[in-house]
């Protein structure tokens, strides 16, 4: 019996597996890299062993490390999570080796299930079905060119000739790899030796094994995979399947179970088809078996993940099971019961994956402090987090914040719920992809069930992923914040707070702020009463006669605009300020009321610290410079003065030339900062 | 600090909802251990009604001179301001300000009825920059280039007074091109003052800072040349003592503006300047900081009660005070619109009713009250004030006198209980009382009522007049009847035949000639208060005052003047 658990993982998994294994009274060892120290999952276990480093291949990477917690704090169970080593069978077999629980499948399940190439193998002699297959020697691709462009590689006739007997456009695919890295989609045979050069070296590059090989592309693709769960004793069942179709680059963001596209007749099948290749390959534990579904409804086999998903809790939801539970009594020896047996699906969940990331740019992966992080949970809407309020979101690992998964017996409504829940989400200090998630799943092609994993290529991830806010609305919070800031300078006020808020005995010129918004920049101006009502609010100048002021303190505003009331939340940290609302939300920073001049002038201008005379001047337009050199020398006063680079760059302008007279604080030379300017 | 409103709320008391309108600093007394004031005003009544309309006449009256003192020189001159990239005094003072603090704005009609400018080209009052109370004054370019005339003088020397006798730094926006020369002979002599008041306040640790906009030349050279701490703006300060012409007449000398007195001169040169602005903001910026650096410490006590409004609509205000100023009115419906909850502790209730006095406490503060009720002042009226006053120096406690009184009462059977004896007792105590006092006129201030109601003459330290307020020697008809009498008996003892016609045309001439000079804006031009307030605010008025004056010990004096007995 498994007594003390190491949770060899970060972040919201980490978190999750502890929960399950805490209701089962078992003591879990949480392991933390260095800007992990103060992380929630660390704060949540009962022990906890440091990793220090930052990188992930410093710390939860590191196999040695992990076996070393594990001896250091007495565990004797494993459990990896997902992702890190979770699939790296060497990890597996070095906890076996160490004595410890490996809470997954054996060693050799996951070896097996490692290679992509060998799976279809497995699973087509299993009977499953499996798209055709090309696989392409090492060998079988020179690069001619050999200059990386890879545009004079020639291609084996043999294996040109495999793959147009496919029929176009076909998918190479990275045997060892996942996440979308060593993928390329081939149109025609002329781009095919270019994609299967580029793809061998980038999965050399990421896995060390460049093999690929190829399969068709099967267009409009729907993702669905299968949960499936084995115990020692040889039981092998499924528990359903997920649809993971709303994807962005290979990465899933929107899981669901059931999935809309199956009928009772090929969810039995699927099912099946997922029990028997895992009975193919003995595995034990939880894991996932992954297919394409055609269009025409064929499906074929795509790999098995031997391990928890990061999508697991929509299972959960609609059978009711814990699967890390399960997994940890599996790990423990116990035969499935008849709940796994005999598990049904009710109703229908679907999660969403928060992540900090731009969408409208490109999916740029987004650092800094969490401000604020809340998610309004519900009886049916569950948040699993890895955040709270004040976490340091790392650029070292996965952006993921949090997932939210919301049940409901009917997917419209599901949907419905997880909309409302996200769009009342309140994350503040890094750009999320929640307001395009919002967007999604308010789609009416999504709402229809007409999903495939393209869709973010059809649907602008720029438009879906814009604020919920409109510009008008944008300017609503702009007034919010306006008026949030009123009161929070009124309640901090040293003297004559208690006097109305910008009392006059005769007004004059009313309060302003500026703020720049999503749209650019906004000016709010307002005038209180006497009787400490606001009574004037004007946006951009133009005086907002349908907007009534309600109530408003530092963190709470209620506006009335054309009638409706609306309550807005407001969060401030230096500048900038977070408003939610009903209508959206809005991230505005707060313009300075009084600019420091220095900041205005022309970076980089080099200006004469004394009056004096130039006897040197040691560069011209155009010279790049280092932080440091000297640029100009004047004397004065008997005394040599060297005036020196403030950074690195590029020189734009000279105004000075030895001989010349100059006086304090004119301007010698411009120096261009590197990495600036067209 | 909580602000909100009802649409459909009509009142004009602050719509707090709520327990967070009680504010209670650390320590405070509980608030229930003094009596709640009822106030039973009928705002249905024909009497309220119409006190109420004349008031919003006067009010009406009073906020179009100060549209006029905020327009200052007239469109004209503005737009040529503003063509000139400069900022207008009002707003270059709201600039200066916190963000949303109170600006209590100081003889804003000064000059009103008078050749000059209403405003007398100076905006000035008391305000918040960088949590400290400051006296902000600027100099209006727009009105004759912010030349000094002889009511902007009266008005500087009030603003003087006020930032020495509470510790106020004083910030001075610097325009203006010197004395108004064709009245310099009002100014020069009184003027010299000014520069006097400057290094007084200098030396008694009051610090005076200069924030010099535009042409600050001749005499005006001396504002920012006798301040502690000066900034001057790129290209628009011009400090000198004499500009080029001058110069040239002088000695002969060839020289520019920037020469004599630019800001980057004074900034490299001379010294003058401490710190050079890159443009107005920064020049407000600069004195912001400098604001922020003084290290400026309130010495007197904070507030020690409940700050909670009061229980009663201020707005009712409007319509308490009699048009009439025959017919009295109590000043209980008046506290219980003004002190914190309506709390009033009425001192002698019984004894000289005509004198209403207690404690209360507005903002927090303590203080106490002295405030007439029936106008007239007697012998029992005047001892219960002079008590009050003692007693309220004794524990160090401000006082509020809310004038309403047409003087000490007349008559032989007055004269011999020793009215003037008892009247004498209540200026002595007044005039040697040493806690803060602040006044409000809300109604009459005659004779020596308003002497020992502490008029402007007994310095204190604020005062303020409602716009339905009067104040002169007596009133008009009184003082007409009293020349008619006095001539009649002329007349009769020079055997003369008085002429009743000539008589009623000499009193309604007398009654109309006083009566203007009575009325509040008359006074309020002459500085003979520091401002007419709209009754509402009163409390907001107060309140500031009160925070004003704690910049400053607040000690009472223990040994009085001989009383006579």
């Amino acid at each position: 019996m498994i007594s003390k658990l190491l949770v060899a993982n970060r972040g919201e998994i980490a978190r999750r597996i502890m929960r399950s294994a805490h209701d089962a009274g078992i003591a879990c060892v949480a392991v933390c890299s260095d800007p992990d120290r103060g992380a929630p999952h660390v704060a949540e276990a009962d022990e906890f062993v440091r990793l220090p480093g930052a990188a992930a291949a410093d710390t939860y990477l590191r196999v040695d490390a992990l076996l070393d917690a594990a001896t250091a704090s007495g565990a004797d169970a494993v459990h990896p999570g997902y992702g890190f080593l979770a699939e790296h069978a060497g990890f597996a077999r070095a906890c076996a080796a160490a004595g410890l629980v490996f809470v997954g499948p054996p060693p050799e399940v996951i070896e097996a299930m490692g290679s992509k190439l060998a799976a279809k193998a497995t699973m087509a002699a299993a009977g499953v079905p499996v798209l055709p297959t090309v696989e392409i020697p090492a060998l079988a691709v020179a690069d001619a060119g050999g200059g990386g462009t890879g545009t004079g590689a020639r291609l084996d006739r043999a294996v040109a000739d495999a793959v147009g007997a496919l029929g176009w456009p076909v998918l190479v695919k990275a045997s060892a790899g996942g996440g979308g890295r060593g993928m390329r989609v081939v149109e025609g045979p002329e781009a095919l030796a270019d994609a299967l050069t580029s793809a061998a070296r980038e999965a050399a590059a990421s896995f060390g094994d460049g093999t690929v090989f190829v399969e068709p592309y099967v267009l409009r693709p729907r993702h669905i995979e299968v949960q499936i769960l084995g115990d020692v004793h040889g039981t092998v069942v499924h528990l359903f399947e997920r649809e993971c179709s709303i994807q962005r680059r290979h990465q899933k963001i929107i899981e669901e179970s059931p999935s809309p596209a199956l009928d009772a007749a090929r969810r039995e099948a699927l099912g099946s088809s997922a029990v028997a290749a895992a009975k193919a390959i003995g595995y034990v534990n939880a894991g996932t078996v992954e297919f394409i579904l055609a269009p025409d409804g064929r499906f074929a086999f795509l790999e098995v993940n031997t391990r928890l998903q990061v999508e697991h809790p929509v299972t959960e939801c609609v059978t009711g099971l814990d699967l890390v539970r399960l997994q940890l009594q599996v790990a423990d020896g116990a035969a499935l019961g008849p709940e796994v047996l005999g598990a049904t699906v009710t109703g229908h969940a679907i999660e969403a994956r928060l992540y900090a990331e731009d969408a409208t740019r490109a999916w740029q992966p987004s650092a800094g402090r969490l401000h604020r992080f809340s998610v309004p949970a519900g009886p049916h809407v569950r948040v699993d987090s890895g955040v709270e309020d004040g976490t340091e979101v790392s650029p070292h690992y996965d952006p993921m914040l949090a997932k939210v998964i919301a049940w409901a017996p009917t997917r419209e409504e599901a949907a419905r719920a997880l909309a409302d829940a996200l769009a009342r989400a309140r994350v503040h200090g890094v750009t999320t992809n929640r307001d395009l998630l919002v967007r999604v799943l308010r789609h009416p092609e999504f709402r229809a069930g007409h999903i495939d994993t393209g869709f973010l290529e059809r649907h602008d991830p720029a438009t879906l992923g814009a604020p919920l806010a409109s510009a008008e609305t944008e300017r609503v919070h702009a007034v919010a914040a306006a008026l949030a800031g009123q009161a929070a300078r009124r309640a901090q006020a040293p003297v004559l707070g208690a006097l109305p808020s910008g009392w006059r005995n005769n007004p004059s010129v009313p309060q302003r702020c500026a703020f720049t918004g999503h749209r650019g920049e906004i000016l709010v101006e307002y005038q209180f009463d006497r009787a400490g009502r606001c009574t004037f609010v004007a946006v951009d100048g133009e005086e907002q006669r349908a907007l009534t002021v309600v109530s408003g303190t530092r963190d709470a505003v209620v506006l009335e605009t054309g009638g409706v009331g609306r309550r807005y939340g407001v969060d401030r940290c230096g500048p900038t300020v977070w408003v939610d609302g009903p209508d959206g939300a809005s991230v505005l920073t707060e313009l300075e009321r009084f600019p420091v001049p220095g900041a205005l002038v022309a970076a980089g201008a080099l200006v004469a610290p004394l009056p004096g005379a130039v006897v040197k001047v040691t560069v011209v337009a155009g010279d790049a410079v280092q932080a440091g050199d000297t640029l100009v020398a004047i004397e004065a006063m008997k005394m040599e003065h060297e005036v020196r680079a403030p950074t690195s760059g590029i020189v734009a302008e000279v105004h000075v030339a030895p001989g010349d007279q100059v006086e304090a604080g004119r301007v010698l030379v411009v120096v261009e900062p590197a990495g600036e300017g067209p | 600090m909580r602000f909100s409103l009802s649409p459909d709320d009509g009142g004009d008391r602050a719509g707090h909802d709520g327990l967070e309108q009680y504010r209670f600093a650390p320590g405070a007394r509980d608030p229930h251990a003094m009596p709640v004031l009822t106030s039973g005003v009928d705002t249905s009544s024909d009497a309220y009604r119409s006190n109420r309309q004349a008031m919003e006449a006067s009010l009406a009256e009073v906020e179009a001179q100060l549209a006029v003192a905020r327009a200052g020189g007239g469109d004209r001159y503005v737009e040529r301001h503003r063509r000139r990239g400069k900022l207008l005094a009002h707003e270059r003072i709201e600039l200066l300000l916190d963000q949303d603090s109170p600006f209590l704005e100081i003889a804003p009609l000064a000059a009103w009825g008078t050749e000059y400018t209403v405003g007398a080209s100076l905006v000035a009052g008391i305000g918040v920059v960088r949590g400290v109370e400051c006296i902000v004054s600027a100099n209006d370019p727009t009105v004759r280039g912010g030349s000094t005339n002889p009511y902007t003088m009266r008005k500087s020397s009030r603003l003087a007074d006020i930032a020495l006798e509470n510790r106020l730094p004083s910030i001075s926006l610097v325009e203006s091109g010197g004395a108004d020369l064709p009245t310099q002979s009002e100014i020069f002599i009184p003027g010299g003052r000014g520069f006097r008041d400057l290094t007084q306040r200098s030396a008694a640790a009051v610090p005076t800072i200069a924030l010099v906009f535009g042409n600050s030349t001749a005499g005006g050279a001396y504002v920012p040349g006798m301040s502690d701490h000066i900034v001057m703006i790129e290209g628009r300060s011009k400090v000198f003592l004499g500009g080029p012409p001058l110069v040239k007449m002088a000695t002969g000398e060839e020289s520019d503006d920037e020469e004599l007195g630019g800001a980057h001169m004074h900034a490299q040169v001379s010294g003058l300047a401490d710190y050079l602005a890159v443009d107005e903001l920064d020049a407000i910026r600069l004195g912001r900081d400098i604001v922020g650096r003084l290290n400026h410490r309130k010495l007197g006590p904070g507030p020690t009660m409940a700050a909670d409004d009061p229980v009663f609509d201020p707005g009712e205000l409007l319509g308490i005070a009699s048009a009439d100023l025959r017919v009295p009115f109590d000043p209980r419906d008046v506290l219980a619109r003004v002190v914190d909850g309506s709390r009033f502790d009425e001192f002698k209730p019984m004894y000289g009713p005509s004198l209403v006095t207690g404690w209360a406490s507005i903002h927090g503060y303590p203080v106490g009250v002295l405030a007439n009720h029936r106008g007239v002042l007697f012998s029992e009226e005047s001892n219960k004030a002079t008590q009050l006053i003692q007693l309220a120096n004794q524990t160090d406690t401000p006082l509020v006198f809310l004038q309403n009184t047409t003087g000490y009462m007349v008559g032989k059977e007055y004269e011999q209980r020793g009215i003037i004896k008892d009247g004498a007792k209540m200026i002595n105590a007044v005039s040697n009382s040493r806690v803060p006092h602040l006044t409000v006129n809300i109604g009459a201030s005659y004779g020596a009522g308003n002497y020992g109601m502490c008029g402007r003459a007994y310095n204190p330290r604020f005062l303020f007049a409602w716009p339905n307020a009067r104040s002169a020697v007596m009133g008009p008809a009184q003082l007409a009847g009293v020349l008619s009498i006095v001539a009649r008996q002329g007349a009769q003892a020079r055997g003369e035949e008085f002429d009743e016609a000539a008589d009623a045309q000499m009193r309604a001439m007398v009654e109309s000639q006083i009566e203007a000079e009575s009325l509040p804006l008359f006074l309020t031009a002459r500085l003979y208060d520091d401002g007419i307030i709209d009754p509402r605010d009163t409390r907001s008025v107060l309140g500031l005052c009160l925070s004003v004056i704690h910049t400053t010990p607040i000690e009472g004096t223990r040994g009085y003047g001989v009383f006579r007995m």
